[in-house]
């Protein structure tokens, strides 16, 4: 009966090291995404021309935006982003890229409703997003983050819109029940080791 | 003090009972941490449960022109992002207090729950699991929760289907193995704490109801076969058998061989003289008949639904696409081999374009969560198949040891075989087609929901293979290695609509 005791609590504690080295790795960097992946090039700018995300929360915090843009394979993309509320420009930013995965310093940082993204240079654009809900736009944190660093903020994402009795505890009591259920299964084959 | 007959059959089976409520608590975290909706088809089957609370009446295959969900359904989606997460790892639940506000002010409206579960709804699928999701749908509704809410209270009833199914498959392996007493512990948990299980197993979802229908015809049958087939275990099987077809149309699957089962099991009780078969067959037939008149009373004299499977052999076999290469029994009969094992050379290629046993069974078995959109990483996958390998060469043992013993049960590995084989299928018909038809792929690793009690069996073979020394360690292994996956889910789960 010892033996598998024994067994259970190193595998148990072998595990809790892993777990605690992975969550202290690189965690999650993002603030928010608009939902779109950047499946294809779905929308082209014309030089001068904007275009504009419907309904777009920035989230607050938010200092860069992150887009996937094409530019035909010519040289001297620039583009502006250009966040908006009922009574005008919120946030600004521009940068000017080479095609593919871009980031656009904004600021100030605040919360708009709708984001629009102007063409400023003298090259087509193209802007990939998902066909069916539009462009892609993701915002990533500032800071490096760890997961465990993060634990908190994702228990607060988690308890919006669910069914979330103890508020942003409700997270850590789904995981303390999982490590529950791993205690009582630990428990029901040592007590039929016990009776073997 | 005497013990009333609850507390003594709560003592004789309190590994059982550990076991169970080692599962629930696992479905309930899946419960609480699968954001509303991010569980395969589960919006449709809320449908379902949604037109029969609202309506009095299940979908119906006739109504086309009825859409899938209700205006209160098709909100909730509109409030929870729905279209932008499914099959997007950039798309996140609503998570900020903005996102918040816009959600509660949708829920809030007061739309019609009503206006739903036409054809599309699974209207095919048979109403027992339905039925049952009735009762917390309409608590809840009576709370004054939100769809959100309503959806919550019935994934609870799929957590505590679930609890049960690990308590079946207990006393299944119990009665296989009952020489190996840590083999049911072991197999139950090996199922019970499987992640894939617990997010299935608490989803909406009529497979929550199909594991513990078909994991207790497994054990009826096992119990039959180890202590001889009385009355009432006749009766039970025959109602199992009729609560498996008001569930969901694979469980047919499991028919033929449980039928055959019972031949034996007649046959046997014939030779013994002790019992007699009349009285045995009688309460089979009893057992089905009785629920049957029940079903058909409800399902036909009530709601006027008919009768015939939603798919039937020659529907699969029809050439519904004049494109598509023309379908036939060899066809699919190759097919069938051709996804589980290697082609043989007289065979044509079925042309998968990848190696399903692996891609989609093995990997979905161990872990694919979310609509299909994300999985553990690849080295998991490796490092459980050699976990899974070394059980199976574990059980390998155990029967060439046993071998003599086992010609004794070869009814018994003869009918599971065939209630397997059944099951793929029943599952490889609608593939078959599927993959004539069009390029997406049918199969799912849920599809094997029906033989978990095998998979709790085959376990509990390898504690018995590891021997009376190591099989303590190798059980201690199972449900240690198997909860780590679980956690490892919920945190994958968390990482992918949280971070």
């Amino acid at each position: 009966m010892k033996g598998p005791i024994v067994f259970a609590v190193t595998l148990a504690v072998l595990l809790a090291i892993g777990t605690a080295v992975w969550l202290s790795s690189d965690g999650p960097d993002l603030l928010g995404p608009n939902g779109s992946p950047p499946e294809a090039f779905i929308a082209d700018i014309p030089p001068g021309q904007e275009v504009c995300v419907g309904k777009q929360l920035i989230p607050e915090g938010a200092q860069t935006a992150i887009m996937t843009l094409g530019t035909y394979g010519r040289s001297g993309g620039e583009i502006a982003v250009i966040a908006k509320d009922a009574n005008g420009a919120l946030v600004r930013g521009s940068a000017a890229f080479k095609e593919g995965v871009v980031v656009v310093p904004l600021r100030p940082s605040r919360v708009a409703s709708a984001l629009c993204l102007k063409n400023t240079g003298k090259v087509k654009i193209a802007v990939a997003g998902r066909p069916a809900a539009g462009l892609s736009v993701a915002f990533p944190s500032s800071t490096s983050t760890t997961w465990i660093s993060s634990a908190s903020e994702i228990a607060h994402r988690f308890a919006a819109v669910r069914v979330a009795p103890l508020g942003a505890l409700t997270m850590w009591a789904a995981l303390l029940a999982a490590v529950a259920a791993g205690i009582v299964g630990i428990v029901a084959v040592l007590r039929s080791v016990r009776s073997s | 003090m005497e013990r009333t007959w609850f507390g003594r059959w709560a003592s004789s089976n309190s590994v059982a009972l550990l076991c169970a409520l080692a599962t629930l608590l696992s479905a309930i975290a899946w419960m609480s941490v699968t954001p509303p909706f991010q569980a395969p088809d589960e919006p449709t089957h809320l449908a379902y449960v949604q037109r029969l609370a609202e309506t009095g009446r299940p979908p119906s295959p006739a109504e086309t022109d009825r859409p899938s969900l209700s205006s209160a359904g098709q909100a909730a989606l509109d409030a929870t992002n729905f279209s932008a997460v499914i099959g997007n790892q950039r798309g996140k639940p609503p998570w900020s207090a903005a996102e918040q506000l816009r959600a509660e002010r949708i829920l809030s409206q007061d739309l019609a729950e009503n206006n739903g579960g036409g054809a599309g709804a699974y209207s095919s699928y048979p109403p027992l699991y339905y039925g049952l999701a009735v009762g917390p749908y309409l608590v809840a509704d009576w709370a004054g929760a939100s769809i959100i809410g309503q959806l919550t209270a019935v994934r609870l009833l799929s957590c505590l289907l679930t609890a049960l199914a690990a308590f079946f498959i207990f006393l299944f392996v119990r009665d296989l193995l009952p020489g190996t007493p840590l083999a049911a512990p072991a197999g139950a948990l090996a199922v019970g704490l499987l992640p894939y299980v617990g997010f299935i197993g608490s989803s909406v979802n009529n497979d929550a109801l199909l594991l513990p229908i078909s994991a207790c015809l497994f054990w009826l049958l096992a119990r039959s076969f180890r202590r001889g087939l009385d009355s009432q275990g006749a009766a039970a099987i025959g109602l199992v058998l009729v609560l498996g077809w008001a569930t969901k149309p694979t469980f047919v699957g499991l028919v033929p061989g449980a039928l055959m089962a019972l031949v034996a099991l007649l046959i046997c009780a014939h030779r013994s003289e002790k019992r007699n078969v009349l009285t045995l067959f009688t309460s089979l037939v009893l057992g089905m008949a009785l629920p049957f008149a029940l079903f058909l009373a409800v399902t036909v004299g009530i709601w006027g639904r008919s009768l015939r499977p939603a798919v039937t052999a020659s529907d699969v076999l029809a050439n519904s696409n004049a494109a598509a290469p023309s379908k036939s029994v060899g066809g699919l009969l190759s097919y069938v081999w051709q996804y589980w094992l290697p082609r043989l050379p007289f065979m044509t290629d079925a042309n998968f374009g990848f190696y399903p046993l692996w891609q989609t069974m093995f990997k979905g078995f161990v872990g694919r969560f979310g609509w299909g959109d994300y999985e553990f990483p690849s080295w998991l996958y490796s490092a459980v198949l050699w976990c899974w390998i070394a059980l199976l060469a574990l059980a390998t043992r155990a029967l060439i040891v046993s071998r003599r013993a086992l010609r004794s049960h070869l009814p018994d590995f003869l009918s599971y075989a065939v209630m397997l084989g059944g099951l793929l299928l029943v599952i490889g018909g609608p593939g078959y087609v599927t993959h004539l038809d069009s390029p997406f792929p049918f199969e799912q690793a849920r599809y094997l929901f029906p033989a978990l009690a095998l998979f709790g069996g085959l376990v509990g073979l390898a504690i018995r293979g590891a021997g009376a020394r190591f099989g303590s360690y190798v059980a201690v292994g199972v449900v240690v290695g198997t909860s780590a996956l679980d956690l490892g889910g919920l945190l994958l789960t968390l990482g992918r609509y949280y971070a």
